[in-house]
């Protein structure tokens, strides 16, 4: 169900130069957690898409709701602090990732 | 369909007769005798309904011409279409199981259709999505011709729409290559129809539903258990337990109509998975399999 969507993409100097300095989360998105289970799914209302996220990939996109001109290094401050650990490499890399799946399928996008 | 309502069948070649499959009814068409017999061997203890038309509209219609005599082939009109090519006339009987699968995978308006097969026990359901050729109908068909659960289907769970209730629809189970084997020595009594080759060339037979799942069509249940099950010649019999969010993807991924719910379809999704224990089994041997399941689903 992770399908790559059609819609909405942006253009190559939109991701090099960036429309802005924040993020937001696209309107639609049904959030769904199981009790003992780590790993949601959101339902894109738009697509019909399914998508099976971490927590962290939650928590992280809770943080763009409640700061949509967060800039990046503001948000990785924000979910180090919401999971309890350093701004290190790992989480720098793993929320970059994160963040351009995220755009990748529809969840997010530049403000 | 009793030996009275057999007489019914005179009128396959021109109005047609309806089936009452579960809720639903379909209308069947056809002078091939092909389409007769199958409905002798197979449809007993169906209701036939009276017209006018229900809900879905089934012709498995003859070729014409010279042709009739020269490799004849049937073709399957299903609600004024036709969506396969023509085939072998001696596969008219398969070609009308066919043709109601498409009728259940793409026309359903009230219930989201996910390949699965579904039987019941003490009231509830387990739910087997899984791609042709993973075992499924194998285990369902054990399943049921054990005399322990009771047959919804082997092609379709059909899940309405408003209350997530899974609704049968016993027909014929299509037992394909080494399940034509394993079931027949399993279960010598079964009926089950001539083999033939399908349009993937595999070999194939339809066995007959269990009287007792067809007398309870109408019994509707909510859902025990999603397993997906995977046959592996050879393998020691595994049963792990599945995230109920993969599991959901993994049922999305195995529906034919999803898209067509939307959010409805997502919610009972969610629905299913909630009231569900969810499992992965790989299987080779099913003595031993069946009492493990037994024994998991009694808990």
């Amino acid at each position: 169900m992770d399908q790559e969507l059609c819609w909405v993409r942006p253009t190559v100097k939109e991701v090099l130069v960036g429309a802005g300095n924040g993020w937001k989360v696209r309107p639609g998105l049904v959030w769904t957690t199981f009790d003992g289970e780590s790993d949601c799914l959101v339902f894109n209302q738009d697509s019909a898409d399914i998508h099976l996220v971490s927590s962290a990939a939650h928590v992280l996109c809770q943080i763009i709701d409640e700061c949509p001109a967060c800039s990046d290094d503001r948000l990785m401050s924000e979910l180090a602090s919401a999971l309890d650990r350093p701004v290190d490499n790992e989480l720098i890399g793993a929320t970059h990732e994160m963040l351009v799946r995220m755009d990748r399928i529809g969840m997010i996008q530049r403000v | 369909m009793n030996e009275e309502s057999g007489h019914a069948l005179h009128a396959l070649s021109s109005d047609g007769v309806q089936l009452e499959i579960g809720s639903v009814l379909v209308r069947i068409r056809s002078s091939l005798p092909g389409v007769s017999e199958h409905l002798k061997r197979f449809y007993t203890g169906f209701s036939i309904r009276p017209l006018p038309f229900g809900h879905y509209d089934v012709s498995i219609v003859g070729t014409p011409g010279l042709r009739r005599f020269i490799r004849p082939q049937a073709t399957l009109v299903a609600n004024s279409r036709v969506p396969f090519l023509p085939l072998p006339s001696a596969l008219a009987g398969p070609l009308m199981e066919w043709g109601i699968n498409w009728c259940f995978g793409q026309c359903g308006q009230t219930s989201l259709a996910v390949h699965a097969a579904v039987v019941e026990r003490a009231g509830r359901t387990m739910i087997m999505p899984a791609q042709s050729g993973s075992g499924k109908s194998t285990l369902c068909a054990a399943l049921v011709y054990s005399g322990q659960w009771r047959l919804f289907s082997d092609e379709f769970a059909l899940i309405d729409t408003r209350t997530a209730a899974l609704s049968p629809s016993p027909r014929p189970i299509s037992l394909k290559e080494r399940a034509v084997d394993i079931i027949k020595a399993r279960y010598p009594d079964v009926v089950v129809g001539p083999e033939g080759r399908d349009v993937e060339k595999q070999r194939f037979v339809h066995a007959k539903p269990p009287a007792t799942s067809v007398a309870r069509a109408k019994e509707t249940a909510p859902p025990g258990w999603v397993v997906f099950p995977k046959y592996v010649p050879g393998a020691r019999t595994t049963i792990e337990r599945v995230a109920r969010a993969q599991a959901l993807v993994r049922l999305a991924d195995e529906s034919f109509n999803y898209n067509q719910f939307g959010r409805v379809g997502y919610d009972r999704l969610v629905d299913i998975v909630r009231a569900s224990d969810c499992y992965s089994l790989e299987y080779s041997d099913l003595d031993d399999l069946l009492p493990r399941l037994a024994a998991l689903t009694a808990a």
